[in-house]
């Protein structure tokens, strides 16, 4: 089976500063998987350099088998992003975004229409579709930017903090669609601090630490037998074991 | 009172700091400094030499009688008061601005109810925070000229100093003034809008005080031709007003008596008026701006609604399309992005009162006509091509994981910025020949060589635009970077300067055939088509270069 996401060796030094170092892994169809990190380790760096947002200094990023940095536009055909804070264009309403959206994918207007319909009903946003995307709450925008990377279906989607500043009933629903992309085959790779999400959503999780990679696998695999949760492995793996030890004391 | 001065003290800080680190995080950034520093300066030299020598000229009586100037002592007596009243009207108008920002939109605010600081406190401290800029621009507008103006009359030192004093006192009931103001506008103005509106007008006193410029040189030379009574300016200050007590007073404070007492009643009335209007205001408006700061990150503003159906969709499909559907929405609905339109359309609204009411205008030959709607049309794209990608600004993300390549994105916005020469400059080529300006012919020919300049002009600005994008605005005015301004100065009028020898050597045998009048100049036809040909040429490879040299710079953009 082709991963659908593929990072070979991915390298990326900053000012002489190594901020991720010969990261390698693959997500294969119909996985979810978890990208988690102490503050600082690498996450986002790696996500962009798997996006194309920014360049690898060594190493090299596959989408769908096609290198992110030398076939660009068919590597980005098959992607979806959602960044942690997204920047949405103000003055546009969360309809208009999606047609903008759609028409940079190059999608049938027809079928353009009508998948954006049913996102913004999903998302709950088809009461203020027309509404400027500038008068939306952090959630609203969230959701805006979700429904604008799923309107192409995307093969591949990307999510840093998916879940950050949504209501318990958004949240849900976003780890169901994410789940139910899954099963229709795309590989989702998400990075998140709530490691119960991780835990509960997660097919397989990489850590990363200092910008290497430090553990890939699924949580069994991680347990390596014994019955310690995400948090116990990863607090043990990034060494924040440390804190609990002094939050320990403390009390 | 003490967390208003800890509060203050600390921003003054943390403002500071911030200065300072981006100077020092910047490779040049010393050498900028350097230049900052010179420019204000020259700045000042400029401001004290300006007034010293307006001064003196009204001092001077063989000077003012040889420029038949009458009553310049009426002026020279009141120009104090009016440099003050002046000021004040502007710090109005700025602080009112100012305050907006500092009241309701800064990011400090949320930081600042989180700390053990009274919520009065920082009500008190953001109303006083304009001050920094308030005194920065009193010092080049009042201060300097107040000591240009006593240097040259030869003031003593308790001139500077009173002078000094006034101008400490002064932006006080401005900023009261302005809150006032603001209080009472955003009963019936959105904040946002208010915001925007700001902006607009303040983009519109320049651009107002540009048109009243070009309107009034034909009566204004007139009425200096006839001799001018200069005591008209001095009546716009009233006796009542009191910055006409300071400025007298400041005046008197020399010339002996008890007048200069004046001065202090001035004094004394802007401290009373800025005590009692802080408490006035903070009484009657603190409950609602704490309200409506607790509620600022729920509130839910219904906007406008934009109208649009489902069967909008069908208009979309193409990257193209869709790129600009979305920045002529862009432009027409921010107000920011569209006030930069403003001054190419004065421009253009002064062209077209020129041609139809100047003489000289009408029977300007091709060359003017050609140069005046050039420059029209760079004008107006000019502000949709150095910033062609600054304006996506943060949201450039969106563009940078979509399958759309660099290339198709660059003339994309190309397209957009070089549809102002067909239609804006068909436009004005059509008036021309409607008016008689133009014949049929030279007008054709006027068009094309508009477009392939105008593709030049373009090309080269959204070249230097992606390569050298600012996409972290955070106003529309700050969208073009310093490169690509500098660079696009220089560079287009080499461009121009090269182009249009080139279409004149090819027209100049013509020119005067195409608008019905005998030719001049005589040259082979094979001289013509070389100059024609090289002027296609030029435009192709600067246009060439400038796009490649974008495009290639934008590829390489990264760590959004």
């Amino acid at each position: 089976m082709t991963p659908l996401i593929q990072a070979h060796t991915l390298t990326r030094v900053f000012d002489q500063q190594v901020a991720v170092d010969q990261v390698s892994f693959a997500v294969n169809p119909g996985e979810v998987f978890g990208f988690l990190g102490p503050n600082g380790a690498g996450k986002t760096t790696t996500i962009k350099m798997l996006i194309g947002l920014i360049r690898p200094t060594h190493g090299a990023a596959f989408i769908g088998g096609y290198d992110i940095q030398r076939d660009p536009i068919k590597a980005k055909a098959l992607l979806g992003y959602v960044p942690d804070q997204p920047q949405l264009p103000e003055k546009l309403t969360a309809r208009e975004y999606l047609q903008y959206i759609a028409g940079l994918y190059r999608i049938e207007p027809a079928v353009a229409a009508e998948r954006g319909e049913e996102l913004l009903r999903l998302f709950d946003l088809a009461e203020r579709a027309d509404d400027y995307i500038g008068g939306f709450s952090h959630g609203m925008r969230q959701k805006t930017a979700v429904s604008g990377a799923l309107i192409h279906t995307p093969k591949a989607l990307f999510l840093d903090e998916p879940t950050v500043g949504l209501d318990p009933r958004s949240a849900r629903l976003m780890k169901d669609v994410l789940r139910q992309l899954a099963q229709r085959g795309a590989a989702v790779m998400l990075t998140t601090h709530i490691l119960e999400i991780a835990e509960r959503l997660c097919d397989r999780v990489a850590i990363i630490n200092r910008g290497r990679l430090i553990a890939v696998g699924s949580l069994e695999e991680l347990r390596h037998g014994g019955d310690a949760s995400l948090e116990d492995i990863f607090l043990q793996l990034t060494g924040g074991s440390e804190y609990a030890d002094i939050t320990a004391m403390l009390e | 009172m003490r967390d208003i001065l800890h509060l203050l003290r600390w921003s003054r800080w943390y403002h500071w700091r911030t200065f300072i680190n981006s100077i020092r995080q910047r490779r040049a950034g010393w050498f900028l400094l350097l230049l900052i520093l010179s420019g204000a300066a020259l700045f000042a030299l400029l401001d004290v030499v300006i007034v010293g020598s307006i001064t003196a000229a009204l001092n001077n009586q063989r000077l003012t009688s040889e420029m038949a100037i009458s009553n310049p002592q009426a002026l020279l007596d009141q120009l104090p008061a009016l440099l003050l009243l002046a000021n004040l009207l502007l710090l109005v108008f700025i602080n009112a601005g100012l305050l907006i920002g500092e009241l309701f939109f800064s990011s400090e605010l949320e930081r600042l109810f989180l700390a053990p600081i009274t919520p009065r406190a920082v009500l008190f401290a953001q109303l006083l925070n304009p001050l920094t800029s308030n005194y920065t621009a009193l010092f080049y507008l009042a201060l300097l000229p107040l000591w240009a103006y006593g240097f040259v009359l030869g003031y003593g030192l308790g001139f500077m100093l009173l002078a000094l004093l006034v101008v400490i006192v002064l932006p006080l009931p401005a900023i009261i003034s302005s809150a006032f103001v603001l209080l009472l506008v955003i009963r019936v103005v959105p904040l946002r809008r208010l915001r925007e509106a700001i902006g607009v007008l303040g983009s519109l006193m320049g651009i107002g005080c540009y048109v009243l410029s070009q309107v009034a040189i034909t009566p204004t030379t007139a009425k200096l031709a006839q001799g001018w009574d200069v005591s008209s300016l001095a009546a716009l200050t009233p006796a009542w007003l009191p910055t006409t007590w300071a400025g007298t007073g400041l005046r008197a404070f020399q010339q002996g008596g008890w007048a200069w007492l004046a001065l202090l009643a001035f004094v004394g009335i802007s401290l009373a008026a800025f005590g009692g209007g802080t408490l006035l205001f903070e009484r009657v408006y603190f409950e609602r701006w704490q309200a409506w700061q607790s509620s600022a990150n729920t509130r839910r503003r219904k906007q406008r609604t934009a109208g649009s159906s489902t069967k909008n969709w069908h208009q979309w499909g193409s990257q193209t399309q869709a790129l600009l559907r979305k920045d002529a929405r862009l432009l027409r609905r921010d107000v920011r992005q569209f006030v930069q339109m403003l001054w190419p359309l004065a421009f253009l609204g002064i062209y077209v009162w020129r041609m139809l009411t100047d003489n000289d205008m009408r029977v300007a030959s091709g060359p003017l006509l050609i140069g005046v709607i050039l420059l029209v049309c760079v004008s107006f794209s000019s502000r949709l091509s150095l910033n062609s990608i600054s304006r996506e600004g943060q949201t450039f993300w969106i563009l940078r994981t979509a399958p759309i390549s660099t290339t198709r994105l660059v003339l994309s916005k190309f397209l957009l910025a070089w549809l102002v020469y067909p239609l804006l400059g068909g436009i004005m080529i059509a008036l021309t020949l409607a008016l008689g300006l133009s014949t049929l012919s030279f007008s054709v020919i006027l068009w094309v060589i508009l477009m392939i300049t105008g593709a030049g002009c373009t090309a080269l600005y959204i070249g230097l635009g992606a390569a050298f994008p600012v996409l972290t605005w955070d106003k529309p005015e700050r969208q073009i970077s310093r490169p690509a301004g500098c660079l696009g100065g220089v560079l287009l009028w080499l461009f121009l300067g090269g182009v249009v020898v080139l279409w004149g050597l090819m027209l100049a045998p013509n020119l005067p055939r195409l608008m019905g009048q005998p030719a001049p100049l005589h040259y082979g036809i094979q001289w013509q088509i070389s100059a024609g040909l090289g002027a296609v040429l030029l435009t192709a490879i600067v246009s060439w270069i400038s796009l490649m040299f974008g495009i290639s710079r934008l590829q390489r953009l990264e760590d959004l």
